[in-house]
């Protein structure tokens, strides 16, 4: 966020000794407070004014904060909430954020904390215009116009749904910031393709970009694999060796599967990310870089910080720019795009003369529900033209399970 | 019953009012404190009251309150005690509760202690 901007914020806390200590924490900082002690009074402020930001107890004494979510719908649709959550409600803070609240803060917390999430949530606001996990759609100026999803692609995405031009777009707007990126989405979305396209779109794109797989790295090498280790730091540590975070220098570290790494080692990564400095396995010396963090999971991290498998300040100080990667079944069109797309390619490079999908084909592409997303279509595609000849792909040359789709009879002609 | 309290819910937290003393003029951290002190004894009224009712969604819902004054003051045990003793509302055992109630007081009076030591 801009350092000197002033950010009005509504204070919705009943318990009096907790709303002075927020407050007092807050003006150390760049913000004004107001506050109120009920949902009703909470109401009728955003009737009069409209504050940058409504930080609200989901435990009022009138109503519910989820009910305050609710009304003020209508009321200030455009006032990001951060919710405040007693310690063991994260599943509350979870049904919070699925009506509409931007983060939630869990008690207690202290200064540093509530202003880390004010300032990751005005950064977004400032990156993609949308202070939640599903960002709308808002424009950089400082992507160039080639990286415009016009055409249905952009950074090696195909399709042209709604969901993923509003991916293109807040990819192409987190290229152009240093904020740390969280890419969500099921196995074979394409989140490693994200964090690749958002390194190559922006400033560091002439600096490495360092990918980490934490569930495929074994748990007792993960530390040596980003902070790297001296000589005789351990058995086998016969020479010094340089980590991720060293390789990255400069440049982005990619850290995928990140909810996968052991609770111990994400403190250790915390304070890398706090102070961009790190010990190698084994040495004494502090080590200094400049580095881009981008992370990805297939899980749902609010979910794993409720089960105690993420860092609640990890999970706050890397969400800061949110990336959802929708399902390929939430994509439309997307996949017969796709498909066409990755049968040209195949083709061309088995020496086959594929062109296009029959219409039955197609049905059956958008009716199956791609539990593997693109990496299976890919495979599926790949499959047909590898086993089969041809100009057109039909029913028959589909690999299981979509050799047992049934399809209405009145489609099932071959076009 | 103490003994059953989670270990790691009793360890002591961070008391977040210790940087505003240094921030904060001296008559408006003491302002501060007071407030937490006469909240917790209101607080601690309201839950012996409440106990002696029997009424046990009176009693969670200032244990609720507790549970937050108290872990924002760092204090381990009283911040764990009125979690239990909320948990067990919820649950229904207005039983458990009540008897969890006695053990408050001293952990409670820790927690004005430590305040009053602030405060100096």
């Amino acid at each position: 966020m801009t350092e000197t901007a002033t950010r009005h914020v509504l204070l919705v806390e009943d318990t009096l000794p907790l709303a002075r200590s927020y407050t007092e924490f807050l003006k150390t900082g760049p913000y004004t407070v107001d506050h109120v002690e009920t949902g009703r009074k909470a109401l009728n402020y955003l009737k009069r004014s409209m504050p940058d930001v409504m930080l609200l107890d989901i435990k009022l004494p009138d109503m519910s904060g989820l009910e305050v979510l609710e009304r003020m719908g209508e009321l200030s649709p455009h006032c990001p909430v951060v919710v405040i959550t007693a310690h063991g409600s994260i599943k509350l803070a979870v049904d919070a954020m699925r009506a509409g609240a931007a983060d939630f803060l869990v008690k207690p917390f202290n200064a540093q904390r509530l202003k880390i999430a004010l300032a990751n949530l005005f950064e977004r606001l400032e990156i993609t215009g949308e202070p939640g996990s599903a960002p709308r759609l808002m424009v950089d100026e400082s992507t160039s116009e080639s990286d415009q999803p016009d055409d249905g692609s952009f950074a090696g995405f195909i399709g042209s749904s709604p969901a993923m031009r509003t991916v293109y777009r807040v990819l192409g707007a987190a290229a152009a910031s240093k904020a740390s990126v969280f890419i969500t989405g099921e196995s074979g979305t394409g989140k490693e393709l994200a964090a690749e396209a958002i390194h190559r779109l922006g400033a560091r794109r002439d600096q490495p970009i360092i990918a980490l797989n934490c569930a495929a790295v074994p748990r007792e090498l993960m530390e040596s694999e980003i902070f790297g280790h001296v000589k005789g730091a351990f058995s086998g540590a016969l020479a010094d060796r340089d980590g991720a975070a060293t390789l990255a220098d400069r440049g982005t570290l990619f850290l995928d599967e990140l909810c996968d790494m052991q609770i111990d080692l994400q403190a250790k990564l915390l304070r890398f990310l706090q102070s961009e400095t790190f010990r190698p396995v084994g040495g004494t010396e502090l080590h200094k870089v400049d580095v881009r963090f981008i992370c990805a999971t297939n899980k749902v991290p609010l979910e794993e910080v409720a089960e105690g498998r993420l860092r609640e300040d990890l999970y706050y100080r890397l969400h800061v720019i949110p990336i959802h990667l929708p399902p390929l079944r939430e994509r439309g069109e997307d996949v017969i795009e796709l498909a066409e797309y990755l049968l040209a390619a195949a083709a061309l490079e088995e020496g086959k003369t594929f062109s296009r999908l029959a219409d039955d084909v197609k049905m059956a592409f958008r009716t199956y529900s791609w539990p593997g997303n693109v990496r299976q279509l890919q495979n599926v595609i790949r499959n047909i033209v590898v086993m089969n000849a041809g100009d057109i792909v039909t029913m028959e040359m589909l690999p299981p399970p979509l050799d047992r789709i049934v399809l209405p009879r009145s489609i099932k002609a071959v076009g | 019953m103490a003994a059953n309290v989670d270990t790691a819910a009793q360890e002591a937290g961070e008391n977040t009012l210790i940087p505003l003393r240094s921030l904060l003029e001296p008559s408006a951290f003491r302002d501060i404190v007071v407030l937490y002190e006469s909240t917790l004894h209101k607080t601690m009224e309201a839950i012996d009251e409440a106990a002696r009712r029997g009424d046990t969604v009176a009693i969670g819902r200032n244990a609720h309150d507790l549970a937050g004054l108290c872990g924002q003051l760092g204090s381990g045990r009283a911040t764990a005690l009125a979690r239990r003793i909320e948990s067990a509302c919820t649950d229904g055992d207005g039983g458990g509760a009540s008897a969890l109630v006695p053990e408050l007081f001293p952990a409670v009076a820790e927690t004005l202690a430590a305040l009053a030591e602030l405060a100096r």
